[in-house]
This record gives C-alpha cells, sequence and structure tokens, in this order.
C-alpha cells in the first residue's frame, strides 16, 4: 500500500494549538469594527474576520434548545447578524473570549452568540512592515 | 475594568450543512423541528460535485447557503439526522454536512434558566 509523504513547512511558532471564536452579534451598525479595532490593539490574536449573515431563531435565551419538538410552527423572521471569527492562540483564547464577550456584550437579551473551539492547524497571518491602517 | 461574570456552556457542537441555495430555510426548519435553538445562514458558492454528475450537474445550483447550528452534544444526532431527511443529503449534489466539536459556548442566559440548571445538575 502507497503512503503519501507531505511535506509540511514550519508554519507556526503558535504555543499551545490554536482556537477559533465565532461571534454572531446583531447587526448595530459598525459595532463589529469596532471590536475587530480592538482586537487588533490588544495584539493576542493571529487574525480576525467579519462578514455579514442572517439568524433564525431567538439570539438569547437558551442557546442550546430547549429539546422542544416545534413541528408545524412557523420559523421565526430572520434577523440580520455580524459575524466575526477571530484565530488565536490556545494559550490567550480564554482571555480573548471574555474579553471579546465583554464588549460585545452577549450577556444581554438578544445580544448575541459566541463559541469557541479547537483548530488542527493554522498558519500566522504575519503584516509586512509599513502597512497602514485601513480607514473607517 | 471588571469583568463580568459568564455562564459558559460546554458539551456543545457546531452542525454546518452547505446545501443549494433555497434551501437553508429547510434545514433551518428541520434543526428546530429537532429542538435546536437558531442558525446561522450565509451564502457561498460550489464547485466540485457540478463537474462529476455530467448532464445532471445543471440541475445542481452553483449558490450555495451555509448553515451553522450550535447544539448540546446530546442533541446532535436527533438535530444531524432530522436535517439529513429534511435536506435529501443522501440524493448525489443535494449538499453536505459535518459537526464540529466545540470546547465552549456563551449568550445571554435569563438567571431563572441558570437557577434552575443548576437545581437539576445539585
Amino acid at each position: 500500500m502507497a503512503h503519501l509523504h507531505i511535506h509540511t513547512p514550519d508554519i507556526a511558532e503558535l504555543g499551545e494549538a490554536p482556537k477559533l471564536i465565532t461571534c454572531v452579534i446583531p447587526d448595530e451598525g459598525n459595532k463589529d469594527l469596532e471590536l475587530l479595532r480592538s482586537l487588533r490593539s490588544g495584539g493576542d490574536i493571529i487574525t480576525a474576520t467579519s462578514y455579514q449573515s442572517r439568524w433564525v431563531g431567538s439570539l438569547s435565551g437558551g442557546l442550546m434548545g430547549d429539546g422542544k419538538q416545534r413541528k408545524g410552527r412557523r420559523a421565526p423572521q430572520a434577523k440580520a447578524v455580524r459575524v466575526i471569527s477571530v484565530v488565536v492562540a490556545g494559550e490567550f483564547a480564554n482571555d480573548v473570549f471574555q474579553s471579546l464577550y465583554d464588549q460585545a456584550e452577549i450577556d444581554r437579551p438578544e445580544g448575541g452568540i459566541m463559541y469557541m473551539g479547537p483548530l488542527g492547524i493554522a498558519t500566522l497571518f504575519t503584516l509586512p512592515e509599513g502597512v497602514t491602517d485601513e480607514p473607517g | 475594568m471588571a469583568t463580568r461574570k459568564i455562564t459558559f456552556l460546554t458539551d456543545v457542537s457546531l452542525i454546518t450543512c452547505i446545501v443549494q441555495r433555497g434551501l437553508g430555510d429547510v434545514i433551518v426548519k428541520a434543526a428546530r423541528d429537532a429542538g435546536a435553538q437558531g442558525a446561522t445562514i450565509n451564502f457561498g458558492r460550489g464547485t466540485g460535485v457540478r463537474e462529476r454528475l455530467g448532464a445532471l450537474g445543471v440541475t445542481v445550483e452553483v449558490d450555495k447557503e451555509v448553515v451553522n447550528i450550535v447544539v448540546a452534544a446530546e442533541q446532535v444526532d436527533t438535530v444531524f439526522n432530522n436535517i439529513y431527511l429534511a435536506g435529501e443529503l443522501d440524493t448525489p449534489g443535494m449538499g453536505f454536512m459535518y459537526v464540529t466539536p466545540l470546547e465552549k459556548a456563551a449568550t445571554y442566559i435569563p438567571q431563572e434558566v441558570v437557577k434552575r440548571l443548576q437545581q437539576s445538575q445539585q
């Protein structure tokens, strides 16, 4: 049986395995950009992006569901949300999670949800010197 | 700055389902029918399977919807099966689905729910 050998370059000195934090917040103007700025200034993350999405369901009050069957009920109206996706080294993951939770004000009715899971491998996202901040 | 207390949810998983555009709501309904609370739906574009399906490939929509659903570990199988059947994922080209384990999740949980959970765990 043939074995496939793939050369993996030394892509990261990330310490603990990287994590992916996903934060879903209501679409409230530029709040996602403010959070991205804050994450960038914190310096502990590898990369963060934000994108628009729509959410169907309740943005709070039992994220995990109640296990009850809802057959026949109409789905609630979809809401516009922003999804912030953050890759962070494992040793900083809990701190970044807590910080994002506080700043995004997840802990309020319809404040959104966030979750974190492990990544198998991640590349570093190193910018060249002299890149100016994007406006906006 | 004082940090607020977070009530984490553990033993949670993320179900990601990629289907043809227009079918995302079918997937969300199936997930909610099985007890899931909600889902995010994004648009995307897919490639790969259309080329393999020959003439049938033209009937497969290139535009996709990506549905993400967070569910409790104990609900994963039920929700997964319901989505699979509702989305007809056993039909070639209809879609693809996978489960990612999560370490923790957080959201607003009303105090009465927190108390009820604490009491049930004692």
